[in-house]
């Protein structure tokens, strides 16, 4: 049990690329901490760094308060288990979780019982004598995991366990590996590429993006209040809608017939309080919506940013027909938009719709766009092109937008997102 | 039986020694960490046997052991003496096994190819420029020779290729070939279609018939080498591909594969001893014992001394390698054949691909590789052969190869200088294989 | 008029009881399906012939085999085992028999497959897992060695074998490699064989033990293994593919060798293999077919064996060490 802490780690490789630059955090005793990206982003390669099967080139790496950069993945209390398992193949399952210990040369009576107790907590007894070829998958992986807690290491570190898994699978052993975390209180590094897995189950989420650390914090803050516009659009399925705007003064609204409003229940809605509509702004392309006081509050700096550009996020759960009744207390402002098309999945129902401005097309959108697919991009930049961003609105089931319609929609204004329109970073104080 | 059972023992005290030596080297290199005192005493000790040896003159354990263990005792005092003026770091120290892992891995199988390969072979070109014994040097005088004399190596006669009746065929074919060619028209970003059927049977059918003509009419050891290559490589890699192409569809294949295949496990010597019988000959008048005879006369012929009368003798010992070797071939083909993707071949189908034409245009290129790797192993293997020319004829009829020249010249005729130069032609015949082989590996990287 | 019956038009003396008999096209496809197998088999058939033929004569009474070809063997059955008998017993001066031809060839062969497996598996794993400078450069080099023939080496090397290596420098004679007194003994034969089996037996263990899988590696590292445990404990057990198809090819390869073993063993057929004694036979004896060809054919048994009986690793061996991947 202990802390992991990276300062300032770099890894630079002979050809002068980075895989992790000046990546700074601390794991804290006893937390499951996820490292999230898209492909090539350095999580593997930190995990790597941390574990000891790649070297570290600057910086200073510390499990509990032991410096360890020099120190071979032995001598450093790890375990680790891996995405393809690496389990011995001409071993049984009973030798592959103690030969860790074996090579200790702990007596074989410790290594036998602490081996069955660990087969036991993983409902692994039956399979004690098999070859690792004869067990399925889900049992493979879980034969990794004991192999990992035979050892009562100091910090576990997982690369990405659950991808070789079906997806009904996955979920389930991701619960597993929770719980068990939780029981254990082993502090853990978990590297993972999907951002569903990360937000399950970090206790607390570090982004990272070509080498760099983007931000790490709780699930809930990670998605309620982004450092940039790249964890804004990498975190949250659908992707946060980002657009290019420009901060106008409140009167404009009047000029554009809009005012924010609060939603009350069974539809309608209240205007607002005196205090409570802000006296600012932000047009996207031919249309305006309020930014009420309390975004001001939060993010006082947009005061300054008048007359300038900024993109800005808008998630989908934040945007509902206008007609179906809203959340008590939402402070809401129309908006009009074009239904592109709509996907109903049953629980929910997902419209795409488009509206007359630019979408945000920086390196950020572009990345994240890239690594969902390649022909992504290419729609970006067409959309860009056309002029017209893309809203993604998760309606309730029963609505009956038609395709192909322009529709009014209601944007939970003080839900809004403002970033930089430059350096994509999050416009605060 | 006793032989055996001292080569046995012979066999374990290796084995048995180098891992001893190797698990060893390793304890002692992991000293490094914990006890460098130890460890740099007992390196030096290593180091200095050996070299104690070597500095004994006239034999290494010559006047007993004295020499080597005296180099132990003085290399474990230097080995003492460094312990104690330049002690590492514990840092580096732990650096050290880490170091040395590497050359004690590969220490064994290194000092085997060096000592059993490479000095050799060196010292072959070196003595390939020295006298019969090696005691003095003469330059190239030994590549003059033996390239001047005309058994080996002889221009005359080549007028008489272009007027033979093969050269004729050949040069109709030749045509016929070409004007196929640029009558069908280029391929679209390709220039000339080469590829199909009729330019490549056609074109390799002109090469034979050429080389054929060469045979009609040139001498010597040299050319016999070439011949051989030629028709080994050519007939054993078409011959393979055809009955790797025609297995793939029959019946009872692996059975039939494994049959063809059979005639690899025969050392060439045994092999040469059943071809010796086939081509036996009884002059006429009395019944033939041998099979090709036995057909030949069955079908109306006069019996023929085949592995004596030139020049065509030297192909009926071609074809002995040709029947070993095609299953070696064939093998390979077939698991390339084996491997071509089926997606490949079905979308040629969906495409309207006739058979044929997917055999030419689809599988064919894709196992381009596997004929390149087939082609070279065959051209080196065939170079050097030996055993099959001396079990058969010994060298005479003109049907010697650079081999057989090598070790009559070498070990009967105890001219080292000759033997050596015929190596180093051999060596010379191979380097292209040699270069391409490493090109190939160097692109396809070391692990 | 009658009305046509279709039936009777089509195929007139067929009643609609009897079937009708199978379409010309399909027979003629049919038969066209099975012409591969026929050339196949055809080919198979006059492939094996020779071997038939040695086979055949081998049973065969002295005379018959001198004067009648083997093939009337169908009409004439006369077999006898009177040539074996022969080859068994003790012919020849200061040679054994063939039984002891065969013990010299295990004495041989024996050595030459074991050792170099030993050696190269230590040197293949050190080039596939471990880094250190050269690397790359000495791999391609010993990658270079697999095609030099062994006529280069083979003259110094009997030099070595019978004298050792001396330089005489400072008035003094330095011995690099002492006489082991070697000549005409078995073990300069495998030790040759021995040096000349090393760049492929790299190649081919190299090839193999690159290919497992890192992490697998890894793992170890992290459960506490170092280099030699991970190559005693990991990689020798998940390479016996490997070594059993090196094993077989350098048993044949050795078995059927004849260059080296008449080079270090010169005219003595004390020790000789049976390859070097077949050739004498065949040499001095060439017109007597009756032991020849018995004399050949046990040479040839035991490889022959080992090929069928162990051919799927002697082909994955084949196809190992010429196509990479």
């Amino acid at each position: 049990m202990a802390s992991v802490t990276l300062d300032q780690v770099s890894k630079q490789y002979p050809n002068g690329a980075y895989g992790i630059r000046d990546i700074s955090l601390e794991v804290l005793d006893g937390e499951l901490l996820v490292l999230v990206g898209p492909s090539g982003c350095g999580k593997s390669t930190a995990l790597r760094c941390v574990a000891g099967l790649e070297d570290v080139t600057h910086g200073r790496l510390l499990i509990g308060d032991r410096s360890v950069e020099h120190l071979p993945p032995k001598d450093r209390d790890i375990a680790m288990v891996f995405q393809n398992y690496a389990l011995y193949p001409h071993m049984t399952v009973a030798q592959n979780i103690g030969f860790a210990l074996k090579l200790a040369r702990r007596p074989k009576a410790e290594i036998a019982s602490r081996v069955d107790e660990v087969a036991r907590s993983l409902q692994l007894e039956q399979w004690l004598d098999r070859k690792p070829a004869q067990l399925s998958g889900g049992q493979r992986q879980r034969v990794a995991m004991g192999r990992a807690i035979v050892r009562d290491p100091a910090v576990f570190l997982m690369d990405e366990p659950l991808s070789n898994l079906d997806a009904k699978l996955r979920v389930q052993v991701r619960t597993e590996i929770a719980r068990l975390q939780r029981e254990l209180g082993t502090t853990t590094i978990y590297v993972t590429h999907d951002q569903t897995e990360a937000m399950t189950m970090g206790d607390r989420v570090a982004v990272l993006r070509d080498g760099r650390l983007q931000q790490v914090a709780p699930p809930e803050e990670l998605y309620a209040d982004p450092d940039n516009t790249f964890v804004a659009a990498f975190i949250g399925s659908p992707s946060m809608s980002l657009i290019e705007g420009t901060i106008v003064a409140g009167a404009e609204l009047a000029d554009a017939g809009v005012a924010a409003s609060r939603s009350v229940a069974g539809g309608g809605a209240v205007a607002l309080g005196k205090g409570e509509a802000g006296d600012l702004a932000v047009r996207l392309g031919d249309q305006v919506l309020p930014i009420p006081e309390t975004v001001l509050a939060r993010r006082p700096a947009l005061r300054g940013l008048v007359g300038s550009d900024v993109v800005v996020g808008i998630r989908p759960e934040d945007v509902e027909a206008h007609d179906i009744g809203h959340r008590e207390g939402d402070v809401v402002a129309p908006l009009t938009a074009h239904v592109e098309l709509r996907e109903s999945l049953g629980s929910e129902l997902l419209v795409h719709m488009t509206i007359a401005a630019r979408p945000a097309l920086t390196d950020d959108t572009r990345t994240v766009a890239a690594d969902a697919d390649a022909h992504a991009v290419d729609v970006l930049e067409r959309q860009a092109e056309a002029g017209r961003a893309a809203v993604i609105g998760r309606f309730d089931p029963r609505s009956k937008v038609q395709t192909g319609t322009d529709i009014l929609v209601n944007v939970r204004v003080d839900a809004l997102h403002f970033f930089d329109a430059s350096t994509g970073d999050a416009i605060r104080t | 039986m006793a032989r055996l059972l001292t080569t046995l023992l012979q066999v374990v005290a290796l084995v048995g020694g180098t891992i001893g030596l190797f698990v060893a080297a390793n304890a002692v290199v992991d000293l490094a960490r914990t006890r460098f005192t130890l460890y740099s005493v007992l390196a030096g000790a290593v180091v200095g046997v050996p070299v104690g040896a070597l500095a004994n003159s006239g034999g290494w354990f010559k006047g007993g052991a004295l020499w080597p263990v005296g180099g132990a005792i003085v290399g474990a005092g230097i080995g003492a003496l460094r312990a104690r003026f330049r002690q590492p770091s514990p840092e580096r120290a732990r650096r050290i096994p880490d170091r040395w892992r590497p050359a004690i891995f590969l220490f064994p199988a290194l000092s085997f190819l060096f000592v059993g390969l490479v000095v050799p072979a060196v010292r072959t070109i070196y003595l390939s420029f020295r006298s019969r014994r090696g005691e003095e040097s003469v330059g190239l005088e030994n590549y003059r020779t033996i390239l001047g004399d005309s058994d080996v190596f002889s221009l005359d006669n080549a007028g008489a290729i272009f007027s033979s009746r093969l050269f004729l065929i050949a040069a109709v074919i030749l045509v016929v070939a070409v004007a196929y060619v640029v009558l069908r028209g280029p391929v679209r970003g390709r220039g000339l279609d080469a590829g199909g059927p009729v330019p490549v049977v056609s074109l390799s059918t002109t090469g034979a018939l050429f080389v054929l003509a060469m045979m009609g009419a040139l001498r010597g050891v040299i050319w016999n080498n070439l011949f051989w290559v030629v028709f080994v490589t050519g007939f054993s890699t078409v011959l393979g591909l055809a009955i790797a192409a025609l297995a793939d569809r029959a019946a009872g294949e692996s059975v039939a594969k494994s049959l063809i295949f059979m005639p690899m496990a025969i050392s060439f010597v045994g092999a040469s001893v059943i071809w010796r019988f086939v081509y036996a000959f009884v002059p006429a008048g009395g019944d033939q014992i041998g099979l090709l005879n036995g057909v030949w006369v069955g079908a109306g012929g006069e019996p023929q001394a085949w592995i004596q009368n030139r020049p065509w003798n030297s192909l009926f010992l071609i074809f002995i390698l040709i029947w070993i070797q095609t299953g070696f071939a064939m093998v390979l083909l077939s698991a390339a054949i084996k491997g071509v993707p089926h997606e490949l071949v079905e979308a040629a189908q969906v495409d309207g691909a006739s058979e044929g034409q997917i055999f030419w245009r689809v599988t064919l290129p894709s196992i381009r590789p596997t004929l390149v790797v087939v082609v070279t192993t065959l051209i080196v293997t065939v170079l050097k052969v030996y055993d099959i020319v001396k079990v058969m004829t010994n060298g005479e009829f003109g049907t010697s190869v650079i081999a057989n020249q090598m070790f009559q010249e070498a070990f009967i005729g105890r001219e080292l200088g000759k033997g050596s130069t015929l190596a180093v032609l051999l060596f010379i015949a191979v380097l292209p294989l040699m270069a391409f082989n490493v090109a190939r590996v160097r692109r396809e990287g070391v692990a | 008029m009658t009305p046509i019956d279709p039936v009777e038009a089509a195929a007139p003396g067929l009643t609609a009881d009897e079937p009708l008999g199978e379409p010309a096209t399909a027979r003629a496809y049919r038969r066209l399906r099975a012409l591969p197998t026929f050339v196949l088999w055809g080919l198979v058939a006059i492939w094996s012939l020779p071997t038939l033929g040695m086979l055949v004569s081998s049973f065969r009474p002295e005379d018959e085999v001198k004067t009648s070809g083997w093939w009337t063997v169908v009409a004439d059955r006369s077999l006898t085992l009177a040539n074996y008998d022969a080859v068994f017993s003790t012919s020849g001066t200061d040679a054994p028999n063939m039984w002891g031809h065969f013990l010299n060839s295990m004495a041989i062969t024996i050595p030459a497959t074991l050792i170099p497996l030993a050696f190269a598996a230590f040197a293949a794993y050190a080039f596939a897992w471990m880094d250190f400078p050269f690397r790359k450069g000495i791999f391609v080099f010993v990658v270079g060695l697999l095609v030099v023939p062994l006529q280069m080496s083979l003259v110094p090397l009997l030099q070595l074998s019978t004298g050792g290596a001396h330089i005489s420098a400072f008035g003094e004679t330095f011995t690099l490699f002492p006489d082991l007194d070697l000549a005409g003994k078995p073990t300069s034969v495998w030790l040759t064989h021995i040096a000349f089996g090393m760049p492929l037996a790299i190649f081919l263990l190299h090839n193999y033990i690159a290919g497992l899988p890192a992490d697998l590696m890894e793992a170890a590292r992290i459960d506490g293994a170092d280099h030699p445990t991970i190559f005693w404990r990991l990689v020798l057990p998940l390479s016996v593919p490997a070594l059993a198809a090196f094993a077989i090819f350098q048993f044949l390869w050795v078995w059927n060798d004849y260059l080296v073993a008449s080079t270090f063993l010169g005219t003595s057929q004390d020790a000789a293999p049976m390859t070097v004694r077949l050739a004498t036979l065949s040499g001095s004896r060439g017109q007597d077919w009756h032991l020849l060809t018995a004399a050949a054919f046990v040479s040839i048994a035991l490889p022959v064996a080992v090929f069928f009986g162990l051919q799927r690793y002697f082909v994955r061996g084949l196809l190992a060490g010429s196509v990479k991947g």
